[in-house]
C-alpha cells in the first residue's frame, strides 16, 4: 500500500487534481516530475534525483504522453530498455487508438484516459489504488533478471 | 528540308512487310486484287495504331505493285502541318524502318500539290537528280524513279499523305495510282477511328492524372484536418477539465469557508458550461470519426447491438424510460461502431424530447421491404413541427433552447452521415404532440 508512485505530468491543473485525489484517498508516498527529461533522470537516479532515500525508485509510474523535452512514449521506451523496471500506467487525455496501441506496444501495463470531471478522476485514482496498490503483486527487483 | 535522315537498323523488322521479290510489278491479277480488297476492311478493323493501319495498306500495295520505299505522313488541316508516321526504305537488299524526322512541319511543295490537287504519279527519266525539297530517307544517294503520291481523305478532308516509290523507272501506271488511291480511301476510315481512339485515350490519361493529382491533394488536406481536429479537441478539453474541476472543488471543499447560495449557483453554472462544452467537443470528434474513419461493411446483429446500447446507458433506466423491441430484427449489412452511434443518438433523442415529467416510451419496430430492413424508433415525445422538418439533420441546429433540452445539435447530423456511409437512408415522420417516428433503412444481410 505504501509503494512509491512517480507522477509524470506537465499540466499544472492536472497536477493539482491528481494531488488533490491522492490526498483525499490517503496516498502519501508520491513524487512529481513535470517533463520527460526529469522522468528519465529520476528513474536513473541522476542529477538532483541521486539521493534514493529522498527520491525512492517508484513501483508505479503514472505517465502522461504529451510531455516537454522527452515525450511520454520515449520515456517508456527507455524504461523498458532494461528488465525489472516499474509498472507504467499511461494517463493521457488521448483516446486515439494509435496512441493506445503504441503505448501498449512500448510496454505500458495499463492505459487510462483522463476523465473530464473531478469525481471521474477521483474514481480513477481510487481504482488505481485498489488494483495496483492493494491487489496487484509486484516482482522483487532482485529477481528482475530471472527469466521463466 | 534536308535535316540529315537518321536511320536506325535497330528498327528494322523483317516481319513488318512481306518483302516482294522484285521492286515492282507484284500481283496484278484482277481477281487477286479484288480478294485483297475484300479482306481489307476486316484487317483494318483490327488495327489499333495508325502505323498498324498504314502497314496493312502498304502491305497490300506491295503485293499489288511493289515498292522500294514508302512514307506516310499524317496531316493536320487546322495546323497545316505534317508529321511522318512511317518511313521505310530499301538499303541494299533489305527494307529498313527509318526513324521519322518530320514532325509538325509545313508540307513541302509536292505535298501541298497532293493535298490541294489530289493523287500524283511521277515518273522520272534518267539521269535522275535528287529533288531539292525531297524529304530525306534511308538511302539518300538514290532518288526515286517512280512515285505514287496520294492524299488520304476522310469526308473531303485530307488527314494524311501516302507515297510509295520505286527505284525502277516507269514502275507504276495511272491505274496503279487509282488503285493506291482507293486503298488509301479504305484506310482513311480506320485511321480516323484510330485517331479518335488515341485522342480519347489521351484525354482519359489526362483526366486520370488530374484525378490522381486532386485525390492526392485532398488526401493531404484531409490528413491535415484530421491532425488539426485531433489536437484541437484534446488541447481544448484540458482547460475545460480544469474549469470544471476547480468549480467543483470550490463548491465541495473550499477550505474553511462556506459559500453562499449565489456563489454555489454561479460555480455550478461554470461547471455545467464546461460539461456542455466538453460534450460539444466530443460530438464534433465523433462526427469527424464518422466522416472519415475507416468503415468495413459486415453483417450486424441489430438486436444484440440495441441491447448493448441500452445497457451502456443506465441513465435511461433511471429516467424510467421504457424501450420495447417489437418483433425480430433481421441482421443488416453495416458497421457495428457506426450503428451503435446511430442507435444511441436516436434513442437518446427519443427519450430526451418528452414533455417535462412524462415517462418516455420508445418502440423499436423492424420492417422488411425487399432486400432492405427499415428500423423504426417510435417515441411518445413532443414531436417536431412541420416548419422544423428541414432543419433537424443539419449540424448545430437546435429547435429547442438548451435550457429546456440538453444537447449539442450534432446527434442527428452524425446519424445521417453514418447511415450514408453505410449505404442506407434515414428519415422521420412526426406530428407535434404525437411523438416522432425516426427510421433507418439498411441492406438486409443474408443469413
Amino acid at each position: 500500500m505504501n509503494e512509491p508512485i512517480l507522477l509524470v505530468e506537465d499540466e499544472e491543473n492536472d497536477i493539482f487534481f491528481m494531488t488533490d485525489a491522492f490526498n483525499r484517498l490517503g496516498i502519501v508516498n508520491f513524487q512529481i516530475v513535470t517533463d520527460g527529461q526529469q522522468a528519465v533522470d529520476y528513474l536513473r537516479g541522476e542529477g538532483k534525483f541521486s539521493d534514493r532515500s529522498q527520491f525512492p525508485m517508484p513501483t508505479i509510474v503514472l505517465l502522461d504522453l504529451k510531455l516537454p523535452f522527452i515525450m511520454g512514449l520515449d520515456v517508456l521506451k527507455r524504461i523498458r530498455e532494461r528488465p525489472g523496471g516499474p509498472i507504467v500506467i499511461i494517463l493521457s487525455a488521448s483516446s486515439d487508438p494509435r496512441d493506445i496501441s503504441s503505448g501498449y506496444a512500448a510496454g505500458a501495463n495499463a492505459y487510462l484516459v483522463k476523465p473530464s470531471s473531478v469525481e471521474g478522476l477521483l474514481n480513477l485514482v481510487r481504482s488505481i489504488k485498489d488494483f495496483w496498490l492493494t491487489h496487484n503483486v509486484v516482482p522483487d527487483s532482485r529477481f528482475a533478471s530471472v527469466r521463466p | 528540308m534536308n535535316q540529315g535522315a537518321q536511320f536506325s537498323p535497330g528498327n528494322m523488322s523483317a516481319g513488318d512487310f512481306q518483302s516482294s521479290s522484285s521492286s515492282a510489278g507484284g500481283v496484278n491479277s484482277a481477281q487477286e486484287r479484288l480478294l485483297a480488297f475484300s479482306k481489307l476492311g476486316h484487317r483494318l478493323c483490327s488495327a489499333r495504331t495508325q502505323r498498324d493501319a498504314i502497314k496493312i495498306i502498304l502491305d497490300i500495295a506491295d503485293t499489288f505493285f511493289g515498292w522500294d520505299a514508302c512514307t506516310f505522313d499524317s496531316y493536320s488541316e487546322a495546323e497545316d502541318a505534317v508529321s511522318a508516321v512511317i518511313v521505310v526504305d530499301r538499303i541494299g537488299d533489305e527494307r529498313v524502318d527509318v526513324e521519322p524526322v518530320v514532325r509538325n512541319q509545313k508540307p513541302t511543295r509536292r505535298m501541298r500539290q497532293v493535298i490541294e490537287e489530289g493523287p500524283l504519279l511521277i515518273l522520272r527519266k534518267p539521269p535522275i537528280q535528287m529533288p531539292s525539297d525531297a524529304v530525306p530517307m534511308g538511302d539518300q544517294s538514290r532518288p526515286s524513279a517512280s512515285l505514287l503520291y496520294v492524299p488520304v481523305r476522310s469526308c473531303d478532308r485530307v488527314i494524311g499523305l501516302l507515297s510509295i516509290q520505286s527505284y525502277t523507272p516507269d514502275a507504276y501506271s495511272v491505274e496503279d495510282l487509282e488503285t493506291l488511291q482507293s486503298l488509301a480511301d479504305h484506310g482513311a476510315g480506320a485511321l480516323e477511328r484510330i485517331q479518335a481512339e488515341e485522342k480519347m485515350q489521351q484525354l482519359n490519361r489526362e483526366l486520370e492524372d488530374r484525378i490522381a493529382e486532386r485525390t492526392a491533394a485532398l488526401a493531404a488536406t484531409v490528413g491535415e484536418l484530421e491532425a488539426f481536429s485531433y489536437s484541437v479537441s484534446h488541447d481544448m478539453r484540458a482547460p475545460l477539465r480544469a474549469m470544471h474541476g476547480y468549480a467543483q472543488i470550490l463548491v465541495e471543499q473550499y477550505p474553511g469557508k462556506v459559500l453562499d447560495e449565489t456563489a454555489v449557483d454561479y460555480l455550478s453554472r461554470i461547471a455545467r458550461s464546461a460539461v456542455r462544452m466538453d460534450l460539444l467537443i466530443q460530438d464534433v470528434l465523433s462526427y469527424t470519426k464518422v466522416l472519415r474513419g475507416h468503415v468495413t461493411l459486415e453483417p450486424v446483429d441489430m438486436e444484440g447491438l440495441i441491447a448493448d446500447v441500452i445497457d451502456a446507458h443506465p441513465q435511461w433506466r433511471s429516467s424510467k424510460a421504457s424501450i420495447e423491441v417489437i418483433g425480430r430484427i433481421p441482421k443488416v449489412v453495416g458497421n457495428e461502431a457506426l450503428l451503435m452511434q446511430c442507435v444511441s443518438n436516436l434513442l437518446s433523442n427519443a427519450i430526451k424530447f418528452v414533455v417535462a415529467g412524462a415517462q418516455p416510451h420508445v418502440k423499436i419496430r423492424p420492417e422488411q421491404i425487399g432486400n432492405n430492413v427499415t428500423i423504426w424508433f417510435e417515441d411518445n415525445g413532443i414531436g417536431i413541427a412541420p416548419e422544423d422538418h428541414g432543419r433537424i439533420f443539419r449540424m448545430f441546429e437546435r429547435i429547442h433552447p438548451a435550457a429546456e433540452f440538453e444537447g449539442t445539435g450534432i446527434g442527428l447530423t452524425i446519424v445521417r452521415k453514418a447511415v450514408e456511409r453505410l449505404n442506407g437512408q434515414v428519415g422521420f415522420k412526426s406530428t407535434p404532440g404525437q411523438g416522432s417516428k425516426f427510421w433507418m433503412q439498411l441492406p438486409k444481410a443474408t443469413e
